[in-house]
């Protein structure tokens, strides 16, 4: 199991857009993919669950990442969040 | 028949709307069937061939949305695609069909409204607005289950107002704008579905209305007034007589607006003052063009550093100062090189944590720390300019030292551009007067530059001593203080005394009541976001010079901020 924290910059928080690239690239790997915010954990790959966190934008949230490709996975989420959620 | 009844909401886009209300209904009862366990497996099926329909149908919307409305737009639908493959909605209602032995209506129903209450059950507005996106999946997903085509906004019966609980974006993708005279709903933001399409379209739109669904029978006379947020339910004859003056007036006034995009700039005795748009993307290119600005006065270009990991190439950057020139053929562009501080840490950048970033290593400092990152800025300039009219100008600048530092690292760019046989032009240098020190250092200054441009909103700040981003003393941060209003007038004297153009890029060149004092000072050029245009046209097309000069006049001799506003407003209200 790997993690990393890091912060939401969006200019909007993570709601449907970013919320939707999130779940997007998380979907392309195998591992379990979910993220920690406020004491709940939400399914990376769920849409709904992401929104339903409600994270606000400048909130430091935790992504974990488990089993096949995880380091990857972890990576390519880390540089999705440097972008502000923006597709590359 | 009931009689009158006003109700207030939101306004969430101006104007005013008088017409037959038409009820837009989507929830369609929904009952609970019991089913023999052996067709429960085939029920299932029946929920997922609907959600197949229905993602083939968002999919559609997207492209539509794209084409039509933007990415903006599009992305709502790409997160409705997102939302009908999650497990969240779809598997558990699978799973609720097969634990309640229940029809797959009922399910998707029950678990789209669980899912959909605790979106809204988060603080945030726009959390709540993405409730309505659930809501609008689900019963798009309905709507395939009881083979019934959606009460779409495509179909209106005629020119109605209509009022309805909540639109969602699926009903607003195909909206008649001939048909549709006004938005009412029940519930809903200013940055819900409803709002944005009314803005995007034009019409008056009140949301956040409760009770007007029960209030209102079809076929009723309501009014919309888009800018207070009331809505009138049965209006007396009288009173919608009333309405109807008021509603010629606003489209009166949004049609001389819409006429002065094409008119001159010049005052009535014929002195013309340019009219530019301050833009931060290339997607303001267009707005700018259709408000009618005669040139860009401040192109922003922060937003191509921000958001990434390493800097912007010179490639990438010259893209874009090719595309705005080509865009604005001929007439100028003027561009400020990068200008951000340690309120807007860019990570690659590693800026230094400061206690007062205002004040600290930002704008022409910041650049001049990195002449790497500035002299690709500069070389991408310089080879845009071979292509249109772009100027550049240096922001934050203090006094001649910075300026000179700044104009020998573009001799360096242009040295290195000529040695690899690069294409590239020579622009007008100049700087943004936003430092107390540079406005009372101008005669020195304008010996160096081709040109200077007032940035009104950081010289406020800095003449004042007033944090504009510090909510307890921001209302201190009057453009219009006569201090303030000195500096630009000194700025623009000593402009016109040694023919240098001078032109102003903050807030106040927006500000359509300081445009006859502006035009009084001599500035050559007035710059704002591109919805301004019209209003400060109007303000400029019914002053004359020498109005314009008394009334500059006075305004430098009033003793605060709020005496050249009551001084301004008397003048505007004697027109």
């Amino acid at each position: 199991m790997v993690e990393a924290r890091v912060v939401v910059r969006t200019g909007v928080g993570l709601h449907a857009r970013p919320a939707a690239a999130l779940v997007q690239e998380a979907g392309r790997h195998p591992c379990r993919v979910s993220i920690q915010y406020g004491g709940k954990t939400a399914d990376a790959k769920s849409v709904l669950q992401v929104m339903a966190l409600g994270v606000k934008d400048g909130e430091e949230i935790t992504i974990r990442a488990e089993g096949e490709g995880e380091s990857e996975a972890l990576q390519a989420l880390v540089r999705l969040f440097a972008r502000g959620l923006k597709p590359s | 028949m009931a009689g009158r009844v006003e109700l207030k909401g939101l306004g969430a886009s101006g104007g005013i709307a008088i017409g037959p209300a038409h009820l837009f209904r989507r929830s369609e009862e929904v009952v609970r069937c019991r089913l023999p366990p052996e067709s429960l497996p085939s029920e299932v099926e029946r929920l997922q061939r609907a959600a197949q329909v229905a993602r083939q149908q968002i999919a559609e919307l997207k492209e539509k949305a794209a084409r039509e409305h933007g990415a903006e737009e599009a992305a709502i639908f790409e997160a409705q695609g997102l939302m009908l493959q999650d497990p969240e909605l779809l598997g558990k209602a699978e799973r609720l069909i097969m634990e309640a032995k229940c029809n797959a209506e009922w399910a998707l129903q029950r678990v789209g409204e669980e899912v959909a209450s605790s979106l809204e059950s988060l603080p945030d507005e726009y959390f709540g607005a993405r409730a309505a996106d659930v809501r609008d999946v689900v019963s798009r997903v309905l709507s395939i289950l009881q083979g019934r085509s959606g009460g779409k906004l495509g179909d209106l019966p005629g020119p109605v107002v209509v009022v309805g609980e909540e639109l969602m974006p699926s009903d607003t993708a195909q909206a008649d704008r001939d048909k549709l005279l006004g938005l009412v709903m029940e519930t809903g933001s200013c940055t819900s579905h409803a709002a944005i399409l009314a803005r995007t379209m034009g019409i008056p739109a009140v949301v956040g209305v409760k009770g007007v669904v029960d209030a209102v029978s079809p076929g009723d006379a309501v009014v919309v007034d888009g800018d207070t947020g009331v809505v009138v339910i049965r209006p007396s004859a009288d009173e919608l007589g009333d309405w109807q003056v008021k509603k010629e007036q606003w489209d009166r006034r949004r049609e001389q607006l819409r006429l002065l995009i094409s008119a001159a700039a010049v005052t009535r005795d014929g002195h013309r003052v340019e009219l530019a748009a301050n833009i931060g993307s290339l997607e303001d290119l267009s707005s700018a063009l259709e408000w009618g600005a005669e040139g860009i006065g401040l192109f922003r270009t922060e937003f191509l550093f921000m958001d990434r990991e390493v800097p912007p190439s010179e490639e990438e950057q010259f893209e874009v100062y090719r595309r705005a020139v080509e865009a604005f053929s001929g007439r100028p562009v003027i561009i400020r090189t990068l200008d951000v501080g340690g309120d807007k840490p860019i990570p690659w950048l590693g800026q230094l944590v400061e206690a007062n970033p205002f004040l600290g290593l930002r704008g022409i400092r910041l650049c001049l720390a990195r002449e790497d990152v500035f002299l690709t800025q500069l070389r991408a300039l310089l080879r845009a300019r071979a292509h249109g009219n772009l100027w550049v100008m240096f922001p934050m600048v203090a006094d001649v030292g910075e300026l000179r530092a700044a104009k020998r690292l573009v001799d360096k760019a242009k040295e290195d551009l000529a040695c690899a046989g690069v294409p590239h032009g020579d622009p007008p240098v100049g700087i943004m007067v936003e430092i107390p020190s540079a406005a009372l250092l101008i005669d020195h200054i304008l010996q160096e530059v081709d040109f200077v441009s007032v940035g009104t909103n950081d010289l406020t700040q800095y003449t004042l001593a007033v944090d504009r981003t510090n909510a307890t003393v921001s209302c201190l941060a009057d453009a219009l203080h006569p201090a303030v209003l000195r500096l630009i007038a000194e700025v623009a004297r000593a402009g016109r005394r040694c023919g240098k153009w001078v032109g102003i890029c903050g807030d106040l060149a927006g500000d359509a009541l300081a445009t006859p004092i502006l035009t009084g000072f001599g500035v050559d050029e007035l710059s704002m976001a591109p919805r301004l245009l019209p209003e400060v046209k109007e303000a400029l097309r019914a002053t004359s010079m020498r109005e314009a000069q008394e009334l500059s006049r006075r305004a430098l001799a009033c003793r605060s901020a709020a005496e050249v506003r009551q001084l301004l407003t008397q003048n505007r209200q004697s027109k």
